[in-house]
């Protein structure tokens, strides 16, 4: 076991490297250097960059040497918690980011736990009454989680809560506690506004789930060792639970692992439509104003995060299959 | 259940239903998927629906009726028009002239349909010029007015846009576009995950692991964020053409760890088969067990994985020219059609605009089911 | 053996089971019946697809969907400790209820031919057996856990204490099946089926386990069901023997009867197709002409006769013969014997 978690640790470490290899390549990519959009930037305005301080921002970047000299200077850099300038808002990157960064968190873990909570059941049930009314709308809700591009059935819930309700179903926060400090009212606030976003974002992760579930355990309900359960006296739910929901359960935990990236993702362009107060709607007005070290910053930040995601759940997975706790597999 | 013994004659009082079941037994590998794919009624008509889009794709030219850039702000966020199809109790589609005026408090235009004023609607009709299959120049279209009326002018079915353009034509032509580009990307992923993964399934040892690891790695990066700055990353100065292959390309690069991880799955499996090990010891060289014995048992697998491997390429690249960092105006996909929808004031006034949605929902759910069909008709363990 | 006055232990009538699927139904089990007294072991033998496992099954109401037990009658006597002797009729419980549970493992155990399968492989072997008994018996998990080991040192495992705590796939074949009778066995059943216990062990191996079973048998006094394709087991282990073929009993009789005096067809088939040691080489073997029909291709009338060296035209595919006494305790189904 613990070799299987070394390496997974391991590749979870060469992941990060790549994720920032990756973040520094977009960062250098548009043309011109750092130095010379900032002091366009502080020409414009008004104000003036000496030469000398020029030459400073120059060298702690270390601009105009080879670009692996320049990417080992920003790893520094990041270490030291310096995330650059962002030249848009003229403040530290960090500054910027804020607390949009954690409310990604947030909002991407509870979607993960609604696709969780929601997907383990329906799959269940689907799997034990197959071909029932349920087994059918479950199938049918989880078509449409799948069809429809999440941004999409964002924009048509939108559509639909404002002509139909006249509410606006959008934001994390009500208006008035947008910008306040937190409170417990702004955590209730915050828990009121979830369940849409991280229904929305959920929904094709759900889907997905739903009917590996579905498939696995009507695989598994096939095998011999159910009959042997049944054949002990063991009610059908205690058995179902204890058996083959166990053993579909494996192939479906190592698969959660993987959701996390996509929802992350989805969340970028979610949290644009619906006008989300998270790193989608910064990244994007970066990457379009050429703001390179808030964008590249996200991205890596982003990164970081779905990998440490996906490492909890390789834990998790080790904790529910123990073959993988005798053997290598 | 019971065993059918080909080789035993017929006892007594055998009958003809033995000789129906003998023809399973010839019959070929791709008859056999051919016949249970059959079966799947949805499979078969979402296959259907996706050849109807690739004629679109085929036909756009033909199918839209105003030339899909002509702008004019007086046309400007037209609702769609009714199509009335009977004229007096005969069958005889037409509109109704459609009047507009600029609301002089909200600086918004009106629109007014004038009943009075009937413009039939033609079929075959004449229209603006160009090359059917990019070969035989031709004026005619399905739609269309006559009598020396432009079409552009006068038909709306779906309505216009903010900049005043049919949105019905503006989606056939849109329709080209987002479906293709889905095909060369899933070509890029095809070649890039069989490759790669028959490498990593068929040799095993460090190959494989190196490639896997890559894999992991790759499927453990949220994409959207890479892609929308790699594509914001693209200079602004490319040509359309340019910026669809840079996309492709883009969207290519992670695309192929699916595929991959499907053929090296059926390699590794494959590997250890008893006629794969058999034609080895016969003497196959290594390229013929691969290309004669073990590609054509996972062919199948490999359709199915690319069909479903589709949609995603579509929705991706819909996404990302929906942020207005995929293929840019005059470019036409869904996605730039639909970034006129991205926020919710303009639809709550226009929701014609979400119109591109819906083929986008369509394709999707057909891939999807085409892709499900195949992928259960193929499989050589299924009923 | 004078057992006529000897009450059954179970007693099936005219039991039919179908599979009702969209493309036909499968009559599986077409009208079984047969006589297990206690302590006596019945063999049921068939080809493949004949329905021996289906009855089996059936008998413990744990028929996989879409089967269903449509008709019959499954007598069991079951052993209480307060009314004394009880008779229930197994095919009549609830489904899956109270009644038919307790009967399950408790009193009627059942044993599978794939030990590696037919165990969890996620859950410890001891966990499993430890669940049986605190299923049907009033004791907590440790005295549980004496008693797997205790039922495991019995039926011939090494090192029970380590067992215990084992997965299925770190056990060997022959482990594994001594390790599944000792979850049947756990709870002392008065009858026991195996279906096909043997027939995925090697042939040393096989021999062991019949003798566990046989000894068991010999210590608790329980009968067995014994379902296989072998005739050499039934031999060897059988008191009594009921011939399948496609969901029908054809024959029944004492082993001794069965062997050196068939009487159906298709016994006799049977019996002139095993091949013979020592037979001259390059003598020809003998196989039933023809092939077991598809499920949903039944034959009218008798099911054997297409295959049938005796097949009498305008009887044979007419009608079903029933099943009829044709002797002391041997009974038959075939119209050679009205």
């Amino acid at each position: 076991m613990l070799a299987y978690l070394g390496r997974r640790a391991l590749l979870a470490i060469f992941t990060v490297w790549a994720i920032s290899v990756l973040s520094f390549v977009i960062i250098q990519l548009p043309p011109g250097d750092y130095v010379t959009s900032y002091i366009a930037q502080m020409a414009s305005m008004g104000s003036v960059v000496t030469d000398e301080e020029a030459q400073n921002l120059r060298i702690q970047y270390g601009l105009g040497q080879p670009i692996y000299v320049q990417y080992l200077k920003w790893m520094r850099l990041i270490a030291q918690g310096n995330f650059g300038m962002s030249m848009e808002w003229r403040r530290p990157v960090t500054e910027v980011i804020g607390e949009r960064f954690w409310l990604t968190v947030v909002v991407s873990v509870a979607s993960l736990f609604l696709t969780w909570v929601l997907a383990l059941p329906i799959g269940i049930y689907s799997a034990v009454r197959q071909y029932s009314v349920g087994d059918y709308v479950g199938t049918f809700v989880g078509f449409i989680g799948l069809a429809v591009p999440n941004f999409l059935l964002a924009l048509v819930l939108l559509y639909l809560g404002f002509t139909l309700f006249n509410a606006h179903i959008g934001g994390l926060f009500s208006p008035e506690l947008q910008d306040a400090p937190w409170s417990m009212a702004r955590i209730w606030d915050l828990l009121k506004h979830l369940p849409i976003p991280a229904l929305i974002l959920g929904l094709a992760g759900t889907a997905q789930q739903i009917r590996i579930m579905r498939a696995n355990l009507l695989d598994e309900l096939r095998k011999p060792y159910v009959v042997t359960a049944r054949s002990k006296g063991l009610t059908e739910a205690a058995l179902i639970l204890r058996y083959p929901v166990r053993l579909a359960l494996n192939p479906f935990a190592s698969t959660i692992g993987y959701t996390l990236p996509y929802i992350v993702s989805g969340s970028i362009i979610v949290s644009l439509v619906l006008g989300l107060p998270t790193v989608g709607p910064l990244l994007l007005k970066a990457l379009i104003a050429q703001d390179m070290f808030l964008a590249g910053t996200i991205v890596l930040l982003l990164g970081v995060m779905t990998v440490i995601g996906t490492l909890v759940s390789d834990i998790l997975l080790v904790w529910v299959d123990p073959r993988i706790r005798l053997e290598e597999t | 259940m019971a065993v059918l013994d080909p080789t035993s004659a017929p006892g007594p009082g055998a009958g003809a239903a033995d000789l129906n079941k003998q023809r399973i037994f010839v019959a070929s590998q791709w008859q056999l998927t051919w016949w249970r794919f059959r079966k799947h009624r949805v499979a078969v008509a979402s296959a259907c629906v996706v050849i109807g889009f690739y004629l679109v794709v085929v036909g756009a030219d033909f199918l839209a009726y105003a030339d899909p850039n002509a702008s004019e702000a007086q046309r400007s966020l037209m609702p769609p028009q009714r199509v009335h199809w009977f004229d007096g109790g005969r069958f005889g589609p037409h509109v109704y002239a459609v009047k507009g005026a600029r609301d002089l408090q909200s600086f918004k235009r009106v629109y007014r349909t004038d009943p009075r004023e009937k413009i039939p609607i033609r079929f075959f009709a004449q229209g603006f010029e160009y090359r059917f299959l990019g070969l035989i120049p031709t004026t005619r279209h399905l739609i269309g007015v006559d009598g020396g009326r432009d079409a552009a002018k006068t038909i709306f079915l779906l309505g216009t846009d903010v900049q005043g353009r049919d949105l019905w034509s503006r989606l056939m032509f849109a329709t080209r576009i987002s479906l293709t580009i889905g095909l060369v990307g899933v070509t890029m992923s095809l070649v890039l995950g069989v490759v790669l993964g028959g490498l990593s399934g068929f040799y095993g040892g460090i190959a494989d692991t190196l490639i896997q690891r890559v894999i992991e790695i790759l499927r453990s990066i949220p994409t959207i964020p890479l892609w929308m700055g790699l594509a914001a990353a693209l200079p602004r100065d490319w040509s359309i053409l340019q910026v669809y292959f840079a996309i492709t390309i883009i969207i290519s690069l992670l695309a192929w760890t699916e595929l991959a991880r499907v053929v090296r799955g059926r390699f590794l499996s494959l590997r250890e088969e008893d006629f794969v090990v058999s034609a080895r010891l016969v003497g196959c060289s290594q390229m013929r067990t691969i290309f004669v014995h073990m590609v054509p048992s996972f062919m199948s697998h490999i359709i199915a994985a690319t069909t479903l491997a589709l949609p995603a390429m579509i929705v991706s690249e819909t996404a990302l020219s929906f942020l207005g960092l995929g293929l840019r105006p005059p470019a036409m996909s869904w996605g730039v059609l639909l970034q006129q929808a991205q926020n919710v004031q303009t639809v709550a006034i226009s929701p014609w605009l979400m119109l591109p949605a819906v083929p986008v929902i369509i394709v999707v759910m057909a891939f999807n089911f085409l892709g499900d069909g195949l992928r259960d008709a193929a499989d050589p363990y299924g009923r | 053996m004078a057992a006529e006055a000897r009450p059954t232990l179970l007693s099936v009538r005219d039991l039919r089971t179908y599979f009702l699927q969209d493309e036909g139904t499968v009559k599986a089990v077409d009208g079984v019946s047969f006589d297990l007294y206690p302590g006596a072991t019945l063999g049921i033998v068939g080809e493949s697809g004949c329905g021996k496992s289906v009855t089996a099954r059936s008998i413990l109401g744990i028929v996989d969907r879409p089967g269903r037990v449509v008709d019959g009658e499954i007598r069991f006597r079951r052993q209480t400790a307060t009314d004394g002797d009880l008779v229930v009729d197994l095919a009549k419980l609830t489904p899956n209820g109270p009644e038919i549970r307790a009967i399950r493992g408790a009193e009627i155990a059942l044993i599978f031919q794939e030990p590696m399968t037919s165990f969890s492989p996620v859950h410890t072997i001891g966990s499993q057996i430890d669940e049986a008994i605190m299923l049907h018996q009033q004791v907590n998990r440790r005295q549980a856990r004496e008693k797997t080991i205790e039922m495991l040192r019995r039926v011939g495992v090494s090192s029970p204490e380590q067992r215990v705590d084992q997965l299925s796939n770190q056990l060997s074949g022959g482990l594994r099946q001594r390790a599944m009778i000792a979850m049947a066995l756990s709870c002392h059943p008065t009858l026991l089926i195996a279906d096909e216990p043997t027939t995925a062990l090697d042939v040393t191996t096989q021999s062991q386990i019949l003798d566990l079973m046989r000894h068991l048998q010999r210590e608790d006094g329980m009968a067995i069901m014994l379902i296989t394709h072998d005739l050499g087991v039934i031999a060897e282990m059988a008191t009594d023997v009921a011939v399948m073929y496609l969901g029908r009993v054809v024959e029944q009789a004492p082993v001794d009867e069965i062997f050196h005096a068939p009487r159906h067809p298709y016994t006799q088939a049977l019996l002139r197709s095993i091949p013979r040691m020592r037979s001259r080489s390059r003598e020809r073997l003998n196989p039933i002409a023809g092939a077991v029909p598809h499920p949903y291709d039944r034959p009218a009338g008798c099911p054997f006769h297409p295959r049938c060296p005796q097949f009498m035209a305008g009887r044979c595919d007419a009608e079903e013969p029933a099943l009829r006494p044709v002797g002391d305790k041997h009974a038959v189904s075939c119209f050679l014997y009205p």
